[in-house]
C-alpha cells in the first residue's frame, strides 16, 4: 500500500473541531446528527460535545416514530404497552398490572419503576406529582395492536 | 444627537487599512469592513494597517481574502447599524440573495472560506458557510456525505468504524 501524494482530505481530518461543531449547530435532525457522526472520526468527536439538543421524535398513537425534518426513516415501536409520556430520550410506559417502565428506543434501554401502589403507601401522593413534574404525562396512547 | 453618516467620523473619509494574502497580494478596503473580522478589529483599533505597513494574513491566500473581503464589504453597512434593526425589508432581501448566491460554490472553496472566517473570526461568514454544508449533507447517508465534500475513500478501518457507529446508533435508519 502506498501513501498518496496531494492536498490532504481538507473536510476530515484536518477540520478543527470547532468548525464541525459550526456545521453541527445547523443539523437539528436526529437522524442527520447520527449520520453526520458516523462520516469520520473528527466528526464524531465534534457530535459528542454538541450540547444542543436535537429536535424531538414524532410518536404517532400507532406507534411509529418519525424524525424530523429531511428524514423519511421510521420505525415501529414493539411493545403493545400503554404510552403515557416522556422525557428527553425515555418514554413511560404502562404495563397494566405488571407495572411502569421507562424505555429509550435511542439507548435500547429500559428500566422497570417502583409500583406505583408500593410509591402511594410509602410516600403519600407526594412522590407521584413529582414524577408528573419529571415527565410530562399526556393522553393515555394505547397502540391499536394492543387489543390482538 | 444624530450620529454621524460615516461610520468613524474621520473627517467624512472612510478609514482605509490593508490586507496582504499569504501570496503578498495587497488589499485595500475600508477599516468598517475589514472590522467583521474581530482578529482584525482588534489591529486596527491599535492603529494597525494603515499607510504604508498592512497586515499580513498569512493563513489567507489571495482568492480566499477577496472572497472573504467581498462578504465583508457587503455586510458592513448592516454590521454598522447593529445588526440592522432599521433596515428595510429590501435591504434584507437584498442580504439574503447575495448570501445565497456567495455559497453557491465549490466545496474546497467553501472549506477555504469557513478556515478563513474561523481564523479571522468572522461570525457570519462561518455560520452562513457552516450552514450551506449542513444543508448540502442532510438527510445522507456517511458515505453520500464523504463523497458530497470530496472525502477519499474509506479505509477498512474507518468503514468498520463508520457500519459500527451507525449499528450502535443509526439501527432505526436503516
Amino acid at each position: 500500500m502506498t501513501i498518496e501524494e496531494g492536498p490532504p482530505p481538507p473536510w476530515s481530518t484536518h477540520l478543527p473541531p470547532e468548525i464541525a461543531a459550526a456545521v453541527l449547530r445547523h443539523i437539528p435532525s436526529h437522524a442527520d446528527r447520527i449520520r453526520f457522526a458516523a462520516v469520520c472520526s473528527t466528526w464524531r468527536a465534534a457530535t459528542a460535545s454538541q450540547q444542543r439538543p436535537s429536535l424531538p421524535w414524532l410518536l404517532l398513537p400507532d406507534g411509529t416514530f418519525y424524525s424530523f425534518p429531511a428524514s423519511f426513516a421510521a420505525f415501529q415501536f414493539p411493545s403493545t404497552a400503554c404510552y403515557h409520556g416522556s422525557c428527553d430520550d425515555w418514554l413511560l410506559l404502562d404495563h397494566d398490572q405488571d407495572g411502569y417502565q421507562l424505555q429509550s428506543p435511542f439507548l435500547g434501554e429500559t428500566m422497570w419503576l417502583p409500583g406505583l401502589n408500593c410509591v402511594h403507601q410509602a410516600f403519600s401522593n407526594s412522590v407521584v406529582l413529582a414524577w408528573t413534574r419529571i415527565i410530562t404525562v399526556g393522553n393515555n396512547n394505547r397502540f391499536p395492536n394492543d387489543h390482538s | 444627537m444624530a450620529a454621524p453618516e460615516s461610520g468613524d467620523g474621520n473627517n467624512g473619509a472612510a478609514r482605509m487599512v490593508t490586507l496582504i494574502s499569504s501570496d503578498n497580494t495587497r488589499f485595500e478596503v475600508e477599516a468598517a469592513a475589514a472590522s467583521l473580522s474581530q482578529t482584525l478589529q482588534l489591529t486596527i483599533l491599535d492603529g494597525g494597517g494603515g499607510g504604508g505597513d498592512g497586515i499580513p494574513l498569512p493563513n489567507v491566500d489571495s482568492a480566499t481574502l477577496s472572497k472573504v473581503l467581498e462578504y465583508c464589504i457587503k455586510h458592513a453597512p448592516a454590521a454598522a447599524n447593529g445588526g440592522a434593526p432599521n433596515a428595510t425589508a429590501v435591504d434584507r432581501a437584498e442580504l439574503e440573495r447575495f448570501d445565497n448566491e456567495f455559497v453557491n460554490i465549490d466545496q474546497s472553496v467553501l472549506y477555504s472560506l469557513i478556515m478563513a472566517a474561523h481564523n479571522l473570526e468572522i461570525e457570519g461568514l462561518q455560520s452562513l458557510v457552516a450552514k450551506k454544508v449542513a444543508d448540502m449533507i442532510k438527510g445522507k447517508s456517511p458515505m453520500e456525505i464523504r463523497r458530497t465534500l470530496g472525502f477519499p475513500d474509506p479505509t477498512p478501518e474507518e468503514q468498520a468504524e463508520m457500519n459500527a457507529h451507525m449499528l450502535e446508533y443509526g439501527w432505526a435508519y436503516e
